[in-house]
């Protein structure tokens, strides 16, 4: 069972990521004092609250600081402030994996909420929705391009392309993106600056729907366009090697037609390093969008970091963020292994 | 492989002599950048909004007026350190500083100014006064007001605006618009647009009442005037500075403070190679050691590193910059190390495969066969083999921590004690220019980024086939 | 009437330096009912070329690509690349190719390679796909299991025992074998003969067996080419051919392999194989050609009938034409 061996290992190691990460982010913030003051915020959170409870049944303001005090106290083991923060690491772990991060400061989820899960969670679907639609496209048009330019290497256009990704290697995305905005939107006027509605939105689902769409148009053609020259590159690499491959020339000298030859002797077999440059390219998609988001005030996670840095520093909300983001990476990557795998018979581990 | 002979070998390819050509010119502007500018040139310099404040804010650059069939208005900065006229007056006299300038664009001057140094005065404050004549006989009393009397306990001399000048931006004042108001009611009997005169009085200030309503721009001869009126001999003044704020200025145009995006983009490119070199240079070095010691120690050493390689190499490299940078603060030292953190692992598992190929190669046995020790192995008989793969990892390091300091930049974590080309794309970006159409102001950086980072790119594809093919495509993050 | 009729064939391509004359003009003939010809020659000397001729798949930078190939009376050269591809492509003529290690696609099962093109060409009912697989498997010696495999999970010695098994799956009636197990070791390369050999005698497979080593040609072949630089060197029955060799070139050869507690070394043909872009002016072989004279190195000698049946390439072998 060499397959779930493999994805046991590959899962593993991206648990290993995922733990990694943590324990970092942990450390950083105990050893910088940052838990100490989060800490502390909630503490006095709960006994401001406490306060006002406790005013109504003891009426001497000197016991009441007393007991209030003695709660403090409470509060602090319990939360462990007694003790040093590497003793409370593990706790801060779990902590983070549940996303039970506390209050922000200023950021609000937009029905008023300022709990940070609250705040991070509610922007996922607007992440994705762009990441999905822009790894897809460029997955599709990148497979297109790429194989039509291994059928006619050495070409004008071929070379051109060639060119091309090696520049586009070197292109920031989110610049990309002013330029397009600088282009579209203010030179042309075609195409809204950013945000993901019309002010006031459209009524109706299709019409909310389209409307969507046509904000997101901007940002999903800028990761496209910056993902896709090495991308095109690599697969153009890739298709062009397994053509010249013996068993293409065996399945040629078969008799089989011209499409099976490209279809099943070199597509299907080109698909798992397709794969693996997917896997590749995944991480700088990521950071792609979210200083694509950030460019296109694009409300989704990414935007969210930008928010969080400028204002009032949100110090939770990056640390979530931090946490969700390194979460989808490694689902993501899990997904493309287990693709991977479906398309290589070959796989084995070591 | 000797460095004549690589870069001779790197010449011979399109992308190499590119990439030489480039780097060459980078380098020669980094020098001049160096030698000319201040050390603390982001604090003292571009970071301190004072020493902007008489350019014109967010304006293109200068050669603009060629493309356009609109004529700009160049801006005008004129200073003084005695009057150009003093009149006697029966109760003391009146030092006059004058600035002549013709107006010959289509475009009003973005604003007007003055500002006055080191007034000291005996018995009575001096009244400063600041007048405009337009070509047309209008003349309008911009400012007026007494230089602040003795506080108690201040003895003559009274000193005024020593460390600090008089700055006064002209015009907006409501009597100036009373002033025009009236004036161009008398002149021109039109009905004026009240609502210009009030939002933009500059525009009235140097314009003649439209067709449509708008104050298209009255061409001649101005002068503005700026007058010290002193009854004691013993009065002084000092330095006095007549700003008429231009609608282009300089190679590359302002920012919204007023600086000249010129200095601050020539400022970025030392920086640039900077932080892609060192970066690319140390991470270079880490990997390469780690890999030759996990390919050579073997056993639980290399296990350790290899399965760090692993999980470093997989961590979305983002997410935890823009983590780190912002708990450790935005220090330029700090964005390289945290750069070189994640980027030593492709290298490292690269360099070790290659070490073991090597360690059981026959040039290797038979050196040790001879007694060679490990130290010696490594450097005269492994580090050769791998030299040309690490060389090319070298350069294709340098555009990726090029552009991810950008980035982070971008988000607003760059170092602000250093301004670098991702710093002005940010603060143009927060403060609107994209979306004002400000492109001078957001091309050029990101321009220079991407030419500083295909430099790079040149030179790794020149050296591709002098290295090997197979080092394409591997990167690590980009954005 | 012979099963193939080679005549002339000529592949050049071109290159920065001009033509490489990989094939050229060379003509022979496969008699059919289970002869097999064998093709020797070093490397370079055209052999996997003079397989992509005959097979029309030749690599993209082509200079010349002509002449005639009749296949049982039908010319085949000139037919539409199509009716070429369905009628004769597995159909008539099957390659065994050289790496065919890598010559399976490593990511399809290989009872679906084996029997590819059947299903493509409807040929075969989805129920009896694995009887006829198991009997074709069963004739090159594989087991039954080998259908559900890929590539990966098969020695040399199975792929290549697979390939010749794909190779017959449409019954041929020619089956072309290019360096069949030139990447095998010794005990695997005798099992694959044997499988040819039986191919050979117990069907009457009639085989072109491109080799670049004699003692495997002389095993199996009826009749001998050697080609030296695009050429056809010498022609003749395995006999004429390995036992009374007329042409220089076909000696040197022969005293090249070594021979059982031989008191001299191994001989072994000086110098190397010409640069096919550029050969020698005159004969071909004259560079190294111990018993070279005056004309070698001016004219290219033609094809000299020395017996029945018997050519060589050698002007000690004819009469040079009259100066003129």
């Amino acid at each position: 069972m060499s397959l779930l061996r493999t994805l046991l290992v590959r899962g593993l190691t991206m648990l290993g990521v995922l733990l990694a990460v943590q324990i970092l982010v942990v450390v950083c913030l105990g050893a910088t004092g940052y838990s100490d003051r989060m800490l502390q915020a909630v503490i006095s959170e709960q006994l401001r609250g406490m306060r006002s409870s406790l005013a109504q049944t003891i009426r001497d303001p000197a016991r009441l600081e007393e007991a209030l005090e003695a709660h403090r106290e409470e509060l602090e083991s319990s939360y462990g402030l007694d003790r040093p923060w590497f003793a409370r690491m593990p706790g801060m772990v779990a902590r983070v994996f549940k996303l039970d991060l506390g209050e922000a400061h200023t950021l609000r989820s937009s029905d008023g909420s300022n709990r940070v899960a609250d705040i991070v969670l509610e922007r996922i679907p607007a992440t994705m929705l762009l990441l999905t639609s822009a790894m897809v496209i460029t997955a599709g048009i990148g497979i297109l391009i790429g194989v039509k330019l291994a059928t006619h290497p050495g070409s004008p256009l071929d070379r051109v392309v060639s060119g091309f990704s090696a520049v586009s290697f070197a292109l920031p995305t989110w610049w990309v993106g002013i330029l397009l905005i600088l282009i579209f939107s203010f030179r042309l006027g075609i195409l809204p600056t950013g945000g993901m509605y019309s002010v006031p939105p459209p009524d109706g689902g299709f019409a909310r729907f389209m409307d969507l769409l046509y904000h997101a148009l901007l940002p999903i053609f800028t990761l496209v366009l910056a993902s896709l020259g090495p991308y095109v590159y690599v697969i153009r690499t890739m298709t062009l090697n397994i053509a010249q491959a013996e068993h293409v020339t065996i399945a040629r000298a078969k008799g089989l037609s011209e499409r099976t030859v490209s279809g099943r002797h070199i597509l299907r077999v080109a698909a798992p390093p397709i794969v693996t440059s997917l896997i590749l390219g995944l991480a700088g998609t990521l950071g792609g969008s979210i200083l694509v988001e950030t460019v296109f005030n694009w409300r989704g996670m990414g935007r969210l970091y930008y928010e969080a840095i400028a204002g009032t520093p949100d110090e939770m909300v990056i640390v979530a963020l931090t946490f969700i983001y390194t979460l989808i990476y490694i689902l993501a990557r899990m997904v493309l292994e287990v693709l991977y795998v479906i398309l290589d018979p070959r796989v084995r581990y070591g | 492989m000797k460095t004549a002979t690589l870069i001779r070998e790197l010449w011979k390819s399109a992308p190499g002599k590119l990439g030489l050509t480039l780097l060459g010119l980078l380098s020669l502007v980094s020098v001049y950048v160096i030698l000319t500018y201040p050390s603390d040139y982001g604090t003292s310099r571009w970071g301190n909004p004072a020493l902007w404040a008489d350019n014109p804010k967010s304006v293109p650059p200068a050669w603009t007026g060629f493309l356009s069939s609109v004529k700009p208005t160049r801006h005008r900065i004129e200073e003084w350190e005695k009057p150009s006229e003093v009149v006697s007056l029966d109760f003391g006299h009146e030092r006059i500083y004058r600035m002549v300038f013709a107006l010959k664009g289509d475009e009003h001057p973005t604003f007007i100014s003055f500002s006055l140094w080191n007034v000291e005065y005996h018995l009575r404050p001096p009244v400063i006064t600041a007048v405009l004549s337009r070509p047309d006989g209008g003349r309008i009393t911009l400012f007026r007001q007494a230089v602040s009397g003795p506080r108690t306990g201040e003895e003559a001399p009274y000193s005024r605006y020593r460390d600090e000048p008089l700055r006064e931006v002209l015009g907006s004042d409501q009597r100036v618009k009373d002033q025009l108001t009236r004036f161009f009611s008398e002149k021109y009997i039109k009905d004026i647009d009240l609502d210009v005169v009030h939002s933009a009085p500059v525009m009235a200030l140097f314009g003649v009442p439209g067709f449509d309503g708008g104050f298209p721009v009255l061409k001649g001869e101005y002068t503005l005037e700026v007058r010290i009126l002193v009854n004691d001999e013993r009065d002084k003044a000092g330095k006095v500075r007549m700003v008429q704020g231009g609608s282009v200025y300089g190679v590359m145009g302002t920012d919204a403070l007023g600086r000249d995006l010129a200095e601050g983009l020539l400022f970025g490119l030392p920086v640039a190679l900077l932080i892609g070199i060192a970066t690319s240079t140390i991470s270079t070095l880490l990997g390469m050691i780690l890999g030759m010691v996990s390919g050579y120690a073997g056993g639980k050493t290399d296990l350790v590193i290899q399965r760090a390689a692993d999980i470093v190499a997989n961590i979305p490299v983002l997410p935890l910059l823009i983590f780190l940078v912002f708990i450790g603060g935005s220090k330029l030292w700090l964005i390289l190390m945290v750069l070189v953190a994640f980027s030593w692992p492709g290298l490292t598992i690269m360099v070790r495969s290659m070490v073991l190929q090597l360690r059981t190669g026959q040039e290797v046995e038979a050196a040790k066969t001879l007694g060679a020790s490990g130290a010696r192995v490594i450097f005269s008989h492994i580090f050769p083999h791998t030299a040309s793969y690490i060389l090319a990892q070298l350069v294709f390091f340098a555009p990726s921590a090029i552009l991810a300091e950008a980035g982070l930049s971008f988000l607003g974590l760059g170092d602000p004690s250093i301004p670098t080309w991702g710093q002005v794309l940010e603060y143009g970006f927060r403060t609107g220019a994209v979306f004002l159409g400000y492109w001078w102001w957001v091309v050029p950086p990101g321009l220079l980024i991407v030419i500083t980072a295909v430099t790079f790119m040149f030179l790794a594809l020149g050296l591709e086939p002098v290295v090997d093919p197979r080092l394409r495509g591997r990167r690590w993050w980009r954005y | 009437m012979a099963l193939l009729e080679v005549r002339e064939l000529v592949l050049h391509y071109a290159s920065e330096r001009g033509p490489v004359k990989a094939v050229d003009s060379v003509s022979f003939e496969v008699r059919g009912e289970g002869e097999a010809l064998g093709i020797i020659g070093e490397t370079g000397s055209g052999k996997s070329s003079l397989v992509r001729a005959l097979m029309r798949i030749p690599p993209g930078n082509i200079d010349t690509y002509s002449g005639e190939v009749i296949l049982k009376g039908k010319e085949i050269i000139h037919i539409p690349e199509e009716e070429f591809r369905r009628e004769i492509r597995w159909k008539q003529i099957a390659v065994v190719f050289q790496g065919a290690m890598n010559g399976f696609n490593p990511v399809i099962r290989m009872g679906d390679q084996i029997l590819e093109r059947m299903v493509e060409e409807r040929a075969i009912i989805p129920e009896k796909r694995r009887e006829v697989a198991v009997e074709l498997l069963k004739k090159v010696g594989l087991s039954e299991d080998t259908f559900f495999r890929y590539p990966h999970e098969l020695s040399g010695g199975m792929k290549q025992r697979a390939a010749i098994a794909m190779a017959l799956s449409l019954n041929p009636s020619l089956l072309i074998l290019d360096e069949p197990t030139s990447a095998l070791d010794v005990s695997i390369q005798a099992q694959i003969m044997n499988v040819l050999k039986q191919l050979k005698w117990d069907m009457g497979l009639s085989m072109l067996f491109i080799t670049h080593d004699i003692a495997l040609a002389s095993d199996l072949c009826d009749r001998i080419v050697v080609m030296y630089s695009g050429q056809l060197r010498e022609y003749g029955s395995a006999e004429q051919v390995l036992l009374d060799p007329q042409d220089p070139y076909t000696r040197e050869l022969l005293s090249s392999i070594p021979r059982l507690h031989g008191k001299a070394s191994p001989h072994f043909v000086t110098g190397a194989p010409p640069d096919p872009a550029e050969p020698p002016q005159g004969c071909r072989f004259h560079p190294r050609c111990p018993e070279k004279y005056e004309i070698c190195t001016r004219k290219d000698p033609p094809l000299f009938a020395t017996d029945d049946g018997h050519y060589a390439r050698c002007w000690l072998k004819g009469k040079p034409p009259e100066k003129g």
